[in-house]
């Protein structure tokens, strides 16, 4: 019965509880957090479960309508298609995201998951909330615990990159609230009642007059546009993901872009269908700017995470093209056809945005989990480094080959999430118009060159000899080479900190049994073998082992358990998706239907006034 | 799998011995075709699970019993899996033969729904027709061959396993790839062919060094990259084919597949006669789905990554360029002939497309000197003449080329393997003698970079007279050149001429003229490889292992010497040895196949009925017949023409006889001064490289780079810009706030003063 509002603040109960925790008992900590998480990813596992995808409206619906009466405002929660899977997918990532910060976060622990905990709280609201004043505290909420993980536990620039993001994002949040407080007066004009209900308002969102829609529409648009966030409102998102630490990445990749298509979908749309269809070719160029734009910025990206980044614009620009094509399909056929023709003829649109949301959260995400797993072991993210270090794939085959998956993922490869998403959303804006896609298309080549050439570079290493990193424990593998490189860096960090937390590193990492083998049996190459392993790989071949690799496959071990639980449970629900992406496609017929039912009777509203205008 | 194997014996005995018109039969083959593609996949999968649960990279030396074990079970579970793919194809296709005309067709529906979104259902399902049926035969046969061979060939690497994981995964692609019936699963395939093809080709990631040639790890993003351009056209196409059924089959069911096949053919058939649909759409579309086709199957302007993708081992290029992969262009337009034969334009597309990039490859393949690269530039040429073939309407012939293609080229290439691979073993053993015979640890170790850096073991500057030490790898290759060549009946005389034949009865005789002068170099370049590898003069290897050594400055401190000479101190054996059977098998069954796959497609017009090719794939180009009806020389003409482009195939190699077999030093150099330029065009192979690197490459990063400072500076410049304006106001803002009681009392003053001022000026003094 409270599922929503129980999921929603589980989380602040755990935050409570690891406040109440002893500050050093930091494995309990952790253990509170997961256990906190997982409880309430099993809740939205069963959510999804017994939600009826066959049934108009809100499910799990709380409604307490005098909660504060004065402004109208009620405690109303409720999921819908698109709703419920944005909290399944929130419940997943923030499992995983909890083992992603296991090792790497070894500062102020307690404070970084109440910090979580927090964030899962705002998360989970903004995606359960029907009433706008409900809503806004949660949309302000997630702001704050994240501006703080980037602040706190994130890289050098971290705290430019956590006052920009901060201020960026509330600038939009405030116009928002400046376009709610004009709904909640324009619905008082009309009704002589006072509500900030969302359901309610859209019900009477088709008499609003244009000028009102377009503005409210427009106000709505930037502070959405801000955190999607569409092109030229991206430039806060390389920053914040660059800083960010890894967890925090995969949370603003996986959940909380997703917060502005969201918006999109549960305000712009259905409130001010009229200013939807009008803008629609301004949002769809924006789109377009954005694919291509991202994915070209990204290709000469020289960090890891900044080029994750802008792939991120580029394919976020795939959700809004879907949804605008969508509108722009509702547009001109207005009263003649029926809702279900209209939405037959369009749902692809909406579909592939949507999915594009849920399997950009995977695969993005899955992206920055394979960043940090690089960056907890060199301590840098810049590609020229990595490569010039050594050659990843000899070392971490498993790793590899999960982020090969991810990559290609990432670059649309049909039967992993991303291609389903993206192609649907391209379809739909062929039928708007052929060069739309046309012009999109571009995307598919740009990802395959942005993609395999970091892979190339960050995997497969250089194509020359790597110099033995001779194992002095204070001049460790990496920073040894990185010297040239660190220029390019930002803010170099001071020589006393590296060696800490090159101690840190080593001792954070826990090998593999395996790995120990494989050193073991390292330790055993005697010279002579050694003399001819380096002729085989001269020629070519690799009969033998990578000399760099026996002399520090032990300090540079495979995926440690942590990192296979996050790496490939996630890679796999990508290929599942991938495979079935009925899925998660069947969740999105009615939302979609009762969007296009609303863009329908709208105009046949328009229509029927005209008539009697005309009379 | 019990059930699979039991589904495989009962259809074996329907289709032995029950009738086989019955539904029976047809219903257990229907419930078969699904193995052909699972089986690889399952391999892939099982191969993959070992290698990364167990063995990982580490080198064979460092295994355990159990871990090599382990190892050849990989290679095990691949060969097992294919030959079990095969013997399901081989079942489809003799019960397709035993099939009337009209049910020729067997389809498989809905497997289950792909993708569920509004109007746009994908249906998962096979469509099994006599093209498909061929295409898996082939498929499977060369992958098997290609399996068996690799076990030989990768023997020693340390990537075996992965090896195994990657060559199933690449069978399964390219099956799935032929059997399915939608447009956006072909797309699906038509990708995983792509990565597979990518994994393969990047294999060897960490080569530092290859002669000069394009790294695995460069070349594989290249394929990839390249490939992707033709998909973008691909994508297009496919979307633009459902747009149109979007608007054509308005009344259709809930739950239509507008992307099948069938529904497509028959929408777009009836949209063309009705006139519904517009002459240039339909063109347009084709061409688009040309695009991918140009990728794939490595078409001018697209062709730059095939011979590229020689980085990848050997048995890999062999299954790239014979079998999957680069034939999947081919399939593609032959399998969506109800479109393209409804375009007299685009075909005329496809076939200048097709005679360019036939006569490009054929030019470039008479100057190189990598052996791989020769036949890298021949399949590039070979695929132009299918292509050709297709667009002059001779939608069989292309197909009958594809097969004896696929027999000849694997052939081949798995015989360069063979060489490369007895080349490497040579240099391998003679570097470990080097050792034994050079105390100086220096010394040695320089003699070695020197003979790593310098003899390239795919270098036919490097061979010769390897017949004697390599009759069967010899003579097996003898023979698939020569298939290549045209020679006279071989399989690829017969299919070469059947190309040519429909060139000339469909009356493009330019077309068919600069087919036959690619023909001439054909049979030129093929057996140029042939008499300076297998022939001519010596072996040419511990030469150029000593000129090698000389060159690094060890003069007469070491002495490589052949095979056959009496062995002194200082001086080091080289024998160079036949491979091994595993090797050696595949060689000689394709050498038979060059052979004998020609005698089932005998021109029509002479042999009649025995054309069993012919008939069994016209059911499939039913619909592009009915555009325009099969032409076909008369006897005469074609015994004419046969004698013609026999003799021209003859031309060619003795051409190359006289030229590398009589005056190997003479001849070749005399040659190149009199080609001039255009010995440097070919040998560069048309500057496409270097063009693609300024236009695209260069000036794209340039672009890119310009691009992201614009972020930096005046996007991210915008929004830092407002952050600052906003602080520094508010900084000078702030000093208006002094703490003064007097401060704020002059502000009162001024304000009252003005607001008085102003009352006055409004109400008038």
């Amino acid at each position: 019965m409270f599922l929503l509002s129980t999921m929603t603040y589980l989380p602040l109960l755990g935050a409570l509880l690891i406040m109440l925790l002893p500050k050093k008992s930091d494995n309990l900590i952790r253990w509170v957090a997961l256990l906190t998480t997982l409880v309430v990813f099993g809740l939205s596992i069963y959510t999804i479960l017994g939600f009826n995808q066959d049934s108009k409206g809100y499910q799990y619906e709380e409604y307490y309508k005098d909660w504060i009466p004065s402004i109208g405002s009620g405690y109303h929660m409720g999921v819908d298609g698109v709703s419920v899977l944005m909290v399944l997918l929130n419940g997943f990532l923030f499992v995983l995201a909890i083992i992603a910060s296991w090792k790497p976060i070894q500062t102020r622990v307690r404070e970084y998951y109440v910090s979580m905990l927090l964030l899962y709280v705002g998360l989970m609201g903004v995606f359960c909330a029907l009433d706008f004043f409900l809503f806004y505290i949660f949309w302000e909420l997630v702001l704050i615990p994240m501006a703080l993980l980037i602040g706190i536990w994130g890289g050098p620039r971290r705290v430019y990159a956590a006052v920009k993001f901060f201020l960026y994002t509330l600038v939009g949040s405030l116009l928002m609230l400046l376009a709610i407080i004009a709904l909640y007066f324009q619905y008082y004009d009309l009704t002589k009642t006072n509500t900030l209900d969302i359901p309610t308002i859209t019900k009477i969102a088709p008499q609003f007059s244009e000028t009102f829609q377009f503005w409210a529409f427009l106000a709505f648009a930037l502070a959405f546009a801000i955190k999607v966030p569409l092109w030229p409102f991206h430039t806060w998102l390389p920053d914040a993901h660059t800083e960010a630490p890894t967890a925090g990445s995969v949370i603003l990749a996986g959940n909380m872009l997703k917060m502005g298509c969201y918006g999109f979908i549960r305000f712009n749309l259905p409130l001010f269908p009229d200013a939807s269809k009008t803008l629609a070719p301004l949002m769809i160029g924006l789109a377009v700017i954005a694919i291509i734009y991202g994915a070209l910025v990204a290709i000469v990206q020289p960090d890891m995470k900044r080029l994750v980044a802008y792939t991120s614009v580029s394919h976020m620009g795939f959700v809004i093209l879907g949804l605008f094509s969508f509108a722009y399909g509702l547009r001109g056929k207005a009263s003649g056809q029926t809702t279900d023709v209209l939405l037959r003829d369009n749902s692809a649109a909406f579909d592939g945005a949507v999915f594009t949301m849920f399997s950009h959260g995977l695969l993005t995400g899955g992206l920055f989990l394979c960043v940090g797993v690089i960056y907890d072991r060199l301590h840098t993210r810049d590609i020229k480094t990595i490569q010039d270090t050594t050659r990843v794939a000899n070392r971490m085959p498993a790793y590899a080959a999960i982020y090969m998956l991810y990559t290609m993922g990432s670059l649309g490869l049909p039967m992993i999430s991303g291609f389903v998403g993206e192609f649907l959303a391209m379809q739909g804006a062929f039928r708007v118009n052929g060069w739309i896609a046309f012009g999109t298309s571009f995307a598919i080549i740009l990802a395959a060159i942005y993609m395999l050439w970091l892979y190339q570079r960050v995997i497969w290493g250089k194509p020359a000899d790597y110099e033995l990193a001779t194992g002095h424990d204070d001049h460790g593998h990496g920073h040894g080479h990185a010297t040239p490189a660190a220029q390019v860096t930002p803010a170099p960090t001071q020589a006393s900190s590296k060696k800490a937390d090159l101690k840190w590193l080593y001792q954070s990492i826990v090998l593999e049994p395996e790995d120990n083998d494989s050193s073991a049996a390292a330790s055993h190459g005697t010279p002579a073998e050694s003399h001819t392993d380096s002729h085989d790989n001269d020629h070519g071949h690799g009969h033998g082992g990578d000399k760099d690799l026996k002399e520090n496959g032990a300090k540079f071990p495979d995926l440690n358990l942590g990192e296979w639980l996050t790496l490939y449970p996630m890679g796999i629900a990508a290929v599942v998706l991938g495979v079935f992406p009925g899925l998660v496609l069947n969740f999105l017929h009615k939302p979609a239907e009762q969007i296009t039912a609303i863009f329908v009777n709208h105009a046949d509203l328009a229509a029927t006034l005209l008539q009697q205008v005309g009379k | 799998m019990f059930e699979a194997i039991n589904s495989i014996i009962w259809s074996l005995q329907s289709v032995a011995f029950a009738e086989p018109k019955t539904d029976t039969g047809l219903e257990t083959i229907k419930s078969i075709i699904w193995l052909i593609p699972t089986l690889p996949l399952a391999a892939a999968f099982l191969n993959g699970f070992i290698a990364l649960t167990f063995l990982r990279s580490k080198p064979k030396s460092e295994l355990t019993a159990t871990q090599r074990g382990l190892r050849y079970l990989t290679s095990t579970i691949g060969i097992l899996a294919i030959a079990a793919a095969l013997l399901v194809s081989l079942i489809v296709l003799f019960f397709l033969i035993g099939q009337d005309k009209e049910h020729k067709l067997i389809q498989v529906e809905n497997i289950y729904t792909w993708i569920p979104s509004g109007d746009f259902n994908i249906k998962v399902g096979f469509n099994v027709d006599p093209l498909t049926s061929m295409m898996t035969v082939v498929v499977t046969t060369i992958s098997l061959l290609v399996h068996i061979f690799s076990t030989g060939y990768m023997r020693e690497e340390s990537g075996y396993h992965r090896f195994y994981t990657y060559l199933p995964f690449f069978t399964f692609s390219m099956l799935g790839l032929i059997l399915v019936n939608n447009f956006l699963l072909l797309y699906v395939f038509w990708e995983a062919v792509g990565l597979s093809s990518y994994l393969l080709i990047g294999y060897w990631f960490s080569k530092k060094y290859d002669w000069g040639r394009l790294l695995p790890s460069d070349a594989s993003k290249k394929a990839f990259i390249v490939n992707r351009v033709g998909d973008f056209g691909f994508g297009l196409g496919i979307m633009w084919i459902f747009v149109v059924m979007l608007n054509h089959a308005e009344g259709a069911a809930k739950g239509f597949d507008r992307l099948n096949y069938q529904n497509v053919f028959q929408v777009f058939e009836e949209g063309s006669k009705t006139g519904a649909i517009d002459h240039n759409t339909i063109t347009i579309i084709a061409i688009l789905l040309f695009m991918g086709a140009m990728g794939k199957s490595a078409q001018m302007p697209l062709q730059v990554w095939l011979p590229d993708a020689m980085a990848g081992p050997t048995p890999v290029s062999a299954l790239i360029h014979a079998a999957t992969m680069v034939t999947a262009g081919v399939y593609m337009v032959g399998r969506v002939n109800p479109i393209f034969s409804l375009s007299p334009e685009a075909m005329t597309f496809v076939a200048v497309i097709g005679i360019l990039t036939a006569f490009f490859g054929s030019t470039v393949g008479t100057t190189q000197k990598d052996i791989k690269a020769v036949m890298a530039y021949s399949t590039v040429s070979q695929l132009g003449y299918m292509f050709f073939a297709l667009g002059v309407l001779g939608w069989v012939a292309a197909f009958f080329h594809l097969m004896t293609h696929a027999f000849f080229k694997g052939l081949l290439f798995l015989g360069c393997g063979s060489i490369i691979h007895s080349n490497e073993e040579t240099i391998h053993e003679a570097l470990h003698k080097m050792h034994l015979v050079v105390k100086d640890h220096n010394l040695a170790e320089e003699i070695e970079h020197a003979i790593h850096h310098d003899v390239d073991p795919q270098d036919m500057d490097n061979m010769g007279q390897l017949i004697k030490k390599m009759p069967l790898t010899g003579w097996s290759m003898v023979v698939g050149a020569a298939a290549l060549a045209g020679v006279p009946f071989t399989a690829g005389f017969w299919s070469k001429d059947e190309i040519l034949g429909q060139a000339f009865a469909h009356g493009q005789y330019p077309i068919y003229i600069v087919g036959l002068f690619a023909a001439l170099l054909t049979a030129f370049y093929s057996f140029r490889m042939i008499f300076s590898v297998f022939f001519s003069g010596d072996y040419r290897l511990p030469k150029a292992m000593n000129r090698a050594v000389a060159r690094a400055g060890g003069v007469n401190a070491v002495e490589f010497v052949a095979q056959g000479r009496k062995t002194k101190p200082n001086q080091v054996e080289v024998i160079a040895k036949e491979s091994t059977k595993n090797m050696t098998f595949p060689l000689v069954f394709l050498g038979f196949m060059s052979i004998a796959a020609g005698y089932v497609g005998l021109p029509r017009s002479i042999f009649g009925g025995l054309s069993v090719f012919d008939s069994f794939l016209e059911a499939t180009f039913e619909p592009a017949f009915a555009q325009v009806a099969p032409k076909e020389t008369s006897a005469w003409l074609t015994v004419i023409l046969l004698i013609l482009s026999g003799a021209i195939a003859l031309t060619g190699v003795a051409i190359a006889y006289y030229m590398y077999h009589q005056n190997r030093d003479v001849a070749p150099y005399r040659a190149r001064r009199i080609a001039g330029p255009l010995y440097t065009i070919s040998k560069n192979k048309w500057y496409f490289d270097e063009a693609y690197d300024l236009l695209l490459v260069k000036s794209g990063l340039l672009f890119e780079r310009s691009l992201w400072l614009f972020d930096r500076y005046v996007i991210d410049g915008a929004v830092n810009g407002t952050g600052w304006v906003t602080r520094q106001s508010a900084n000078y803002l702030r000093k208006v706030q002094t703490g003064f009681v007097g401060n704020y009392a002059l502000y009162i003053t001024i304000g009252l003063v003005g607001v008085i001022g102003l009352f006055y000026l409004i109400n008038g003094i």
